[in-house]
């Protein structure tokens, strides 16, 4: 498993290449994605992140490799900047520069080794070590509680959002109806309004 | 959002058993321990004291513990460093961690504090060859942070060899080591008894050391001495675990237990009967150091993982259908087993290599990367072991014991069952949405079109401020997964720092 320093730092250089996209919609597949980011340069590949550990319904991530790092600066800014959709709307999918962590398949860091030991209940180090493990177990189900509430806030938006839409379309296809089908005439020579054909 | 309440227990104080209520004054009232920030300290415990402005701390054992009506104290008995006493002792040399216990009548004996100036425990063991001092095992010893096995009479500013029967008003057997039985009384019972109970293991007589090296102690076997010396261990100045952990623990001690009998070279604090004997472990273990360095913290010292695992050729393990298949197969099996708390830098590999180390097991290991929710500090890798037993066995191993890696933090294991979630095709997104069917088929080919595929939206549209609202809330989503984890660091490096100044020396 050594992995040499010249393999480390191509792996460094790949994930300066790389963005990290999420809130991607899990209809979205390879194909889609490479469209999407065709126009923003080339795309040497996409890996889609596997997710086991969450429910079902969270966003997909990805990670997506460009021929060079202006490449990646250039949509991180944009899509910071202006929502950008993929594969729907309207949430707008979010990126960012990668990072060693988010590669599964990352190489070892030349020159560490790893350390560690056992201890024993009557080390006074102990306690503190339970304690810290306690502690993750605490922060673990913290964790989870703030995610099933972000998710629960994501569902409320998008419900809103639901709403808003139904009650927009409605007005549109009033408006629509009522150009199309005459009234909107009508009325004006009653009013002697003009009525602009657009 | 909800807040979250801080936990604010390591900072709090809290009485333990209360023994008595004073003769003469009501108000006083005596207690047999108390916790304070996070530490349980006892009866006739030895103790860091720190005194601000010193430059070192001072050590004592606790010999009672009292409250007033508006204070709380604790009388501590105190052992001298030989630096303090150095115009006394004449021709005598102290060993390398020795102290004196002060006894007699005079200033220096004892000193009533707050309890505020104990700033952590201490694990001091009396190699005193005195009968009524159960003698430490070499286990005991390794571990010690100081020794002690002569007194100072502050009276008569003498080095003394022989204990008297009282000091400071209590009886000499409380200051010597704890008796070793299972029970969990904290007044030392007569020491008749516990020659009879503990069997020889209390007086480890050259011979007898001799033996139990001989015996190779195999895991599931241990040597019949070895048994005894686990038992020790457990009652050994740990006497806050004995309540929770110290029956649970001990039968599995005996298993898992690699009883070790160090290279002592001459010049280490232990009796001088002890013979040079050699390490054997249960297990060869071809990556542990030699523990021989008369390091006054022996326990601090880590061992390091070659990566010494012969090249397995992984060419075909990593593809992503593949390993998930194995995950899932695993998964049914009990093999699967989580890690957590691991460095979030680590690779695959370097886990792998971690469990070879650490349990003596080859399985197939993979980091789960990092989601924009998870903790930046905390890795967590999904490990294959070979069987559900060896996946048990390990996670039941990292509860017992803990296994700590280079920067102190703990790792944990859960074995998975059944948690792995499915993968669900269809499942639905939330967030985008869809406009009434028959108006979307009678939009031209264009517009329909354009609705999947990926734009940037524009800012006259109804999308455009649909869509500023989800980046505010990814943008909220970013701020309090910060805050969490900022506060979950923050509380970790408060024990971090508490357990250090336990074990300052």
């Amino acid at each position: 498993m050594e992995a040499s320093e010249a393999q480390y730092a191509e792996f460094e250089g790949k994930v300066k290449r790389t963005i990290y996209l999420d809130n991607l919609s899990p209809q979205v597949n390879e194909l889609i994605v490479r469209q999407a980011f065709d126009h923003f340069g080339t795309v040497e590949s996409v890996q889609f992140i596997p997710n086991y550990l969450e429910s079902k319904n969270i966003p997909q991530c990805a990670l997506i490799e460009m021929k060079n790092p202006t490449q990646v600066n250039a949509i991180v800014s944009d899509i910071a900047q202006k929502p950008f959709m993929i594969g729907g709307m309207p949430r707008p999918v979010r990126a960012r520069k990668a990072k060693m962590e988010m590669f599964d398949d990352r190489p070892v860091k030349p020159g560490r080794t790893i350390q560690f030991r056992w201890l024993e209940p009557n080390y006074p180090d102990f306690e503190v070590a339970k304690e810290l493990k306690e502690l993750a177990r605490i922060h673990a189900v913290e964790a989870e509680y703030v995610l099933k509430k972000q998710l629960e806030d994501e569902e409320k938006l998008e419900e809103q959002h639901q709403e808003a839409l139904k009650a927009t379309h409605k007005k549109y296809k009033m408006v629509q109806s009522v150009i199309a089908d005459g009234t909107t005439r009508q009325l004006a020579r009653g009013y002697h309004l003009r009525v602009a054909d657009d | 959002m909800a807040g979250f309440e801080g936990r604010s227990d390591y900072s709090e104080f809290k009485w333990g058993v209360k023994i008595g209520v004073g003769k003469t004054n009501k108000d006083l009232q005596y207690y047999e321990s108390f916790t304070f920030q996070g530490v349980r300290y006892s009866l006739y415990d030895s103790v860091y004291a720190y005194q601000t402005g010193a430059l070192e701390t001072d050590i004592g054992k606790i010999v009672k513990i009292y409250s007033t009506a508006t204070e709380k104290k604790v009388r501590i008995v105190w052992f001298l460093r030989p630096g303090e006493i150095c115009n006394f002792l004449g021709e005598y040399v102290p060993f390398w961690k020795e102290l004196f216990l002060a006894s007699g009548e005079g200033i220096g004996l004892y000193n009533v504090n707050p309890l505020e100036a104990i700033v952590g425990k201490c694990n001091v063991v009396c190699t005193s060859k005195d009968k009524r001092n159960p003698q430490p095992s070499k286990e005991e010893l390794r571990m010690a942070n100081y020794i002690f096995c002569r007194t100072f009479d502050v009276g008569r500013r003498k080095i003394l060899e022989n204990f008297p029967d009282n000091i400071c008003g209590i009886k000499v057997e409380s200051y010597f080591n704890r008796p070793k039985q299972k029970n969990l009384t904290r007044i030392p019972t007569p020491r008749t008894q516990l020659r009879d109970q503990a069997g020889p293991s209390n007086f480890l007589s050259k011979s007898q050391l001799d033996k139990m090296v001989a015996y190779p102690v195999k895991n599931g076997e241990p040597g019949s001495k070895a048994v005894p010396i686990a038992k020790e261990l457990e009652n050994r100045a740990r006497p806050a675990l004995r309540d929770q952990d110290g029956l649970s623990t001990v039968p599995s001690k005996s298993r898992l237990d690699k009883v070790v009998a160090h290279p002592v070279k001459n010049g280490e604090p232990s009796s001088k009967a002890v013979p040079l004997v050699k390490v054997i472990r249960n297990t060869v273990d071809p990556f542990l150091a030699p523990m021989s360095t008369p390091d006054t913290r022996p326990c601090k010292k880590m061992r390091t993982v070659d990566s010494g695992l012969p090249d397995i050729d992984k060419s075909g393990w990593f593809k992503p259908e593949l390993w998930e298949e194995r995950l899932r197969t695993a998964d049914g099996n009990g093999r699967l087993v989580l890690l957590d708390n691991l460095d979030p830098s680590y690779a695959s590999s370097e886990v792998q290599d971690l469990v070879w180390g650490a349990f003596n097991e080859k399985v197939e290991a993979k980091m789960i990367p990092c989601t924009p929710f998870s903790n930046p500090h905390y890795g967590k890798a999904f490990v294959i072991f070979k069987s559900s037993d060896a996946a048990e066995s390990a996670v039941v191993a990292l509860d017992r014991r803990c296994l700590i890696l280079a920067d102190g933090r703990p790792v944990i294991g859960i074995v998975c069952r059944g948690t792995m979630k499915e993968r669900d095709k269809v499942s639905k997104f939330v967030g985008h949405l869809m406009i009434d069917k028959h108006r979307l088929q009678s939009q031209r080919e264009e517009m329909r079109k354009a609705v999947s595929t990926s734009h940037f939206a524009q800012p006259n549209t109804v999308e455009y401020d649909m869509a500023m609202e989800w980046c505010l809330l990814q943008e909220k989503s970013d701020l309090w997964w910060k805050a969490l984890y900022q506060d979950h660091e923050e509380k970790e490096m408060e024990i971090t720092k508490l357990g250090e100044q336990k074990v300052k020396v």
